[in-house]
Order: structure tokens, then sequence, then C-alpha cells
């Protein structure tokens, strides 16, 4: 998904959370996902040094690359709401 | 005769009652008056019922959640909710739903009852205190035609607001009647002349009390009668004690009646109300006569005054039902175990729903859960035959360290009738949840509860493909795979490892507390699977130039490596459905995380940007 593709994304959500509605998706939101990727990555890192040589190191590299990645969104998606919807928006 | 009788004891049962009325209505005027007074009160509970279930019914939902960690909290609960709404059968049918989807225990939902119990005596203050005593049918008109206003509205709010104001119009106008009716019936008739003391009387008006509770459904109506009847002087004092009495056991034949269609859950619920209202009638039968000196006493600090039998009447209905609460708090514990072992938990049969053929009402947090836990349901029944189906054990994987090794070790054929097993444990639970669904997407549920369900069936259609593409494979997995076949076997067992690891993962992720697992994580081996069958490709490929698998072997293969791909992403559908977050600004973001397959890993930018931020942190 390319960065346009997320923002895309991202403007339907707040399209659709503009309407209103009574439940608000905040930066604290984004960052709990953050902490619970982070404590992944950590968890893999470990795994990945553990499992060096054998045959398990190539799919645990490859799960610790897409954790990087997922976390470089989540963290994106972070700065556009905090630059986007400082008090967060709603929910339908 | 018996056979006529029994065929047809509803309808004349109905044609009795509806006799008796029209010849009551031939004799009295009044108590015509009085008979459309239950009925406009009646019709104003069911409307005020359905209006808070419109308005309040998901903030509802929410409270009872939280209401499952203490005694204290499922009691504050069953109060608080059924004070604001006025309805405890409203309060009970929710704390069924929730105890049928196993989002509460039985213990909150026994507290909840018994809170509803006490709940509901704030009818009697309300009637008691307020209808009798103020001109109520003044503030019924402005009422009614606000409601119903309201209720010509689209939007769900308003018309449940709607329903709510004509509700207690339709109430205040119940009252106003039934008052009236009372007041011109006092001028020409004296009840009081029917009034029975002692024990006969005791036990005479407590039957006369739970019998008009029975055929009017509704304890609220009894005690609206009686306190009318007692404001205008048409029952005696005594012998509306004991109607009180009689109200609370009446109340328990509807729960009990609607029990009958519940789950064994529902039941034990209606049992554990029957249990309690009939103990605690008994005890406030028996302790009549120093439960009277005590609501004299209550009644005297409160400052009620020594003839307003109705309020004191009110502080009676509230201390009994308090009495019994006491009474029976410490011995819940053994109420659950009495419960759990007359209604014992039926053994489950894997083919058939565990949860959604349960009664849940239209509330949905319990329909929700219900769909979710019957997915996972499918689920192992769906990932144990595709092991089996392809010579593999789902519980070796689960258990396995090593499971490349696990599966190089698998293979003896397992005996399995891969079609009626499918029929039997997969189709069929496959077919329930469809229904399921259809029947519920005909209700109003908010938009997030229908945008889960439909994920959820979703996730059910992915798992019936996954099974569909191990059926397909199946054939050359058995031929490859029992026994050594060189080369061929090694790229089989690649594929079963893969099949393995995901579910030894998956069971990984369900073994994790629930705050620290998320669906995520199955993200990761979207992305592993990304780079697999070409991966595979390559390796067949190199393999049939060396010449250690023939052509068509290595074109049997890289058929069954699009197959494994495709039964891979069916399960990974299902297993983010099921794992999604519960909270909906959680599963939204997770959702906006979530790369489609093909571009997972060509996210540059983000990539870049992370590295940035790495960098500049570092």
């Amino acid at each position: 998904m390319s960065a346009d593709d997320l923002a895309k994304k991202l403007g339907k959500v707040f399209s659709r959370f503009g309407q209103g509605k009574d439940q608000k998706v905040k930066p604290a939101d984004v960052r709990k996902i953050i902490d619970k990727l982070c404590a992944r990555r950590d968890e893999l890192q470990d795994a990945v040094v553990a499992a060096a040589g054998t045959s398990k190191s190539v799919r645990l590299s490859q799960k610790l690359a897409s954790v990087e990645q997922l976390l470089a969104r989540a963290q994106w998606l972070l700065d556009e709401i905090q630059t986007q919807q400082p008090e967060g928006p709603t929910l339908d | 005769m018996k056979i006529f009788l029994r065929q047809h004891s509803t309808s004349l049962r109905l044609a009795l009652i509806l006799g008796l009325l029209v010849l009551a209505f031939a004799v009295s005027t009044d108590f015509q008056r009085i008979a459309a007074g239950v009925a406009v009160f009646l019709l104003g509970m069911m409307m005020l019922e359905g209006g808070f279930k419109a308005l309040g019914g998901s903030v509802l939902e929410r409270l009872l959640a939280r209401a499952t960690g203490t005694l204290p909290r499922a009691l504050g609960f069953g109060v608080a909710a059924t004070a604001i709404t006025q309805s405890s059968s409203l309060v009970s049918v929710i704390s069924i739903s929730f105890l049928s989807a196993g989002l509460i225990t039985l213990q909150a939902g026994i507290g909840i009852i018994f809170g509803a119990n006490l709940g509901t005596t704030t009818g009697a203050w309300l009637i008691a205190g307020v209808g009798v005593k103020v001109d109520i049918a003044t503030y019924a008109l402005p009422l009614l035609a606000l409601g119903t206003v309201l209720m010509f509205q689209r939007n769900p709010r308003s018309h449940g607001a709607g329903q709510v104001l004509t509700g207690i119009g339709l109430l205040f106008l119940g009252i106003a009647f039934i008052k009236d009716g009372f007041d011109a019936f006092s001028a020409g008739f004296d009840l009081t002349r029917l009034a029975l003391g002692g024990i006969v009387g005791l036990v005479v008006y407590a039957c006369l009390g739970a019998l008009a509770t029975v055929v009017m459904q509704s304890s609220h109506a009894t005690m609206l009668l009686v306190i009318t009847a007692l404001a205008s002087g048409q029952i005696g004092y005594d012998n509306a004690l004991a109607v009180a009495i009689g109200a609370n056991i009446g109340t328990t034949v509807t729960a009990l009646i609607g029990a009958g269609s519940a789950n064994y859950q529902g039941k034990r619920l209606a049992l554990a109300h029957l249990i309690f209202n009939t103990m605690t009638a008994f005890v406030a039968l028996v302790l009549i006569v120093p439960l009277r000196f005590a609501v004299d006493g209550i009644s005297d600090v409160l400052g009620i005054g020594a003839d307003d039998f109705a309020l004191r009447l009110a502080v009676f209905h509230t201390l009994f039902n308090l009495l019994g609460i006491g009474l029976m708090i410490p011995l819940i514990p053994r109420l659950i175990k009495l419960l759990e072992r007359r209604i014992a938990t039926p053994s489950p049969s894997i083919s058939r729903p565990h949860f959604i053929a349960a009664q849940l009402g239209d509330f949905p947090a319990p329909i929700v859960a219900a769909l979710q836990n019957e997915l996972w349901h499918l689920y192992r029944n769906a990932a144990a035959l595709i092991c089996e189906g392809l010579n593999m054990r789902l519980e070796d994987l689960r258990a396995s360290r090593d499971v490349a090794t696990t599966v190089s070790r698998s293979r003896e054929a397992i005996g399995v009738d891969f079609d009626a097993r499918y029929h039997d444990k997969v189709k069929s639970l496959h077919a329930a949840i469809l229904d399921f669904t259809a029947s519920k997407s005909s209700l109003a549920l908010p938009k997030d509860a229908q945008a889960r369900l439909q994920e959820l069936r979703d996730g059910a259609n992915a798992l019936v493909r996954a099974v569909k593409a191990a059926k397909h494979m199946r054939a050359n997995v058995q031929r490859f795979t029992q026994g050594e076949h060189g080369a061929i076997t090694s790229l089989y067992d690649g594929l079963r490892s893969e099949i393995g690891e995901l579910f030894a993962e998956i069971a990984q992720l369900e073994s994790l507390p629930a705050d620290q697992r998320s669906a995520l994580t199955l993200q990761e081996d979207r992305a592993v699977l990304g780079q697999t069958y070409a991966n595979h490709a390559q390796r067949a490929e190199r393999l049939l130039q060396a010449r250690q698998i023939s052509a068509g072997n290595a074109a049997s293969f890289l058929n069954d490596a699009r197959y494994t791909e495709e039964l891979l992403l069916s399960i990974l559908d299902a297993a983010q459905a099921y794992f999604r977050e519960p909270d909906r600004a959680l599963a939204e973001i997770e959702r906006i995380l979530e790369a489609p397959q093909d571009d997972a890993l060509q996210d540059k930018y983000a990539q870049d940007k992370y590295a940035q931020d790495k960098a500049g942190l570092s």
C-alpha cells in the first residue's frame, strides 16, 4: 500500500468520522497500537538472534521486516491524526 | 374432549378472559375506566421498554459489560437500570442474552436479577408518592403530543426518545384513569367489605396479587391497582401488603414462561429468580408482623403520614425486597451450585452451533460476541479437518517446538472421511452462521455492529474456502507424504510445514491474554506469504532441471502450492476477523494499517519515514 493509498484510506475514515458522531480515534489509540507493535518487534528481534543459522531465521526476519513496516505506518498515521485532527476524528 | 381442551386451551382461556371483561363492563362503567387505565398503563410500559431499548440499549449494554466484576456492581446495575427504565423485564432479557453469549457470569446475572427486583420497587414509590397525589393527567397530554411528534422522526434516537415520552404519557394517563375509576367506584361500592383478616387474608390476597400479575404480566400494574385502591379506601392496608407479596411471586411466572425458549443459562437465571422471589415472599409472609412494625418505624423517620398507607406500602415493598437480598446474598454460591446441578450444561456437539443458538435478543454486544465465538468453533473444526486431511494432527502442531520436524515425521495416513466430516462439522456450522447473520441483518443494529457481523461472516466463508483448498491438494499430499518419495516429498513437506506453522502461530496468539494480542501479528504472516509462492516455483524449477522430480509432479506441486497459498490466506482472513480489537477505534486503526497482500512490501515511503524517525531518535 503506497502512502497515497494510506492517505486515501485515512481520508475516507476522516470523512466518516467527520459526520458528527460520538466516538473518537485519538492519538492515544494509535499509541496503544504502536506500543503493541514495539513489544512485538522486540520479541521478534530476540527470536531472530536466537534462531540465527537455523531454517526459521529467514521467516522470522521477514516477519520482523513486516512489523517494522507496520510500525512506520502507525507512526505516519499518528502524525497525520495529530496534524489533521488535533482533537481526533469521530466514529459513526 | 380432553384432546380438544388441550389443543384449544389458549383460545379458550382468552375467550374466558374477554367474556368476563365484557360482563364486568356491562355491570359497571367504573370498572371500564379502571380496566382501560390498566390497558393504557401496560401500553405505556411496552412503549417505555421499546424506547429505552432504542435510546439507551447500547448504554445499558456498555454498563452491563462492566457489571461482571463483583456482586455489588451487578446488584447496583440491576437496581439503577430498573429504576431508570422502570422495566425489570428489559433488564432481565438483556441479562439473559449477555449470559447466553458468555459475556457475564451466572453470579453477575443473579446479582442483576436480585438488583432488578429492588429497582422495580421504585415504581411503587413513584405511584404512591406522585401518581395518586398529583393531577397527573395534566402532564400526560403534553407528553403524548411531544412524544408522538418525535416518534414520527426517522432518526432512531429521536424515535426512541418519542417512545419514552409517549410511554411516560401513557403511564400517567393510565394512572389517572384508574384513580378516577376507583374514586367513582367508591361512591357506589365498598370493596373493604371483602377484606379478610388473619392468615387466611394474607394467603388469599397474596394469591390474588400473584394471579393479577400473571394475567397482566406486570407487577407494576398490580402495584398500581393496589396502591390506587388503597388510596381510595377500597382495600385494607393488611390485604394490600399481601397483594404486594403476591405480585413478587406472580412476576416469576412471566420469567419462567420466557425461559421456556431460553438456553440452559437463561433457565438457570429464571430458576434463580423464582427461588429468590418465593423465598422472599415466604419470609415476608412469616415475618409480616415485625415487618409492619419496621415499616411504621421507617415511615415515621421519613415523615410519612400515619394515614398515608400508599407510601407505607411502598416502604414495605422496598423493605421486604431488601430483606430478601440480605438473606440470599450469603447463599449465592450454594444457589449457583444448585442451579448448575439441576440444570446441567448440555454436552457440546461439535457439529451444532454452541453460541448463536442461544437466546440473544436484539442486543448488539451479545450477538457479536456469540458470532465471534461461533466463528472460532468453526475454525477449530476446519483446522482439525485440514490438518488430518493432510496427514497432520492439530494438537501435535500446537505442542511442537519445531513444526518442520513434526511435519516430516507425520508420514502415516490419518483415516478421515473428508467429505463426511466437511458436511458434518464445517458445512452445518457455516450454514448456521449464514442463517444467523441473515436473520440479524433485519434488526436495526448499529452500523459498526452490522459491519462486525459481516466481517465475522466473511471469516466463516474464508474457512470454508480453506477446507476446499485442502480438499483439492489432499490426494497429492497423501500420495507423496506417506513414506519417502525423494525430492517431491520434501517439497510437499514444505507446503505442509507452512500450513502447520500458521496453525501453531495462531494457537500461540490465542494463548495470549486479550490485551496483549493483536490481529496485526497475522499481518506478518501475510508478508511472509507474499514471497512464498515464488520461492516454491524456483525450488521446483531447480529440482526439475536437475531431474530430481518429474515434469508431471512439478506441475502438480505448483498447483498445490497455489492451493496452499489460498488456504493460508483464507485462514489468515478468518483469524484476523476473530482477533480484531474489540474497541472500535483500535479496530479501525488496525484496518487502516493492514495492507493488501500484493503491496505488502512496497511501502517505501512508510519504511523510509520510519528509518528517518529512528535515525532522528537514536
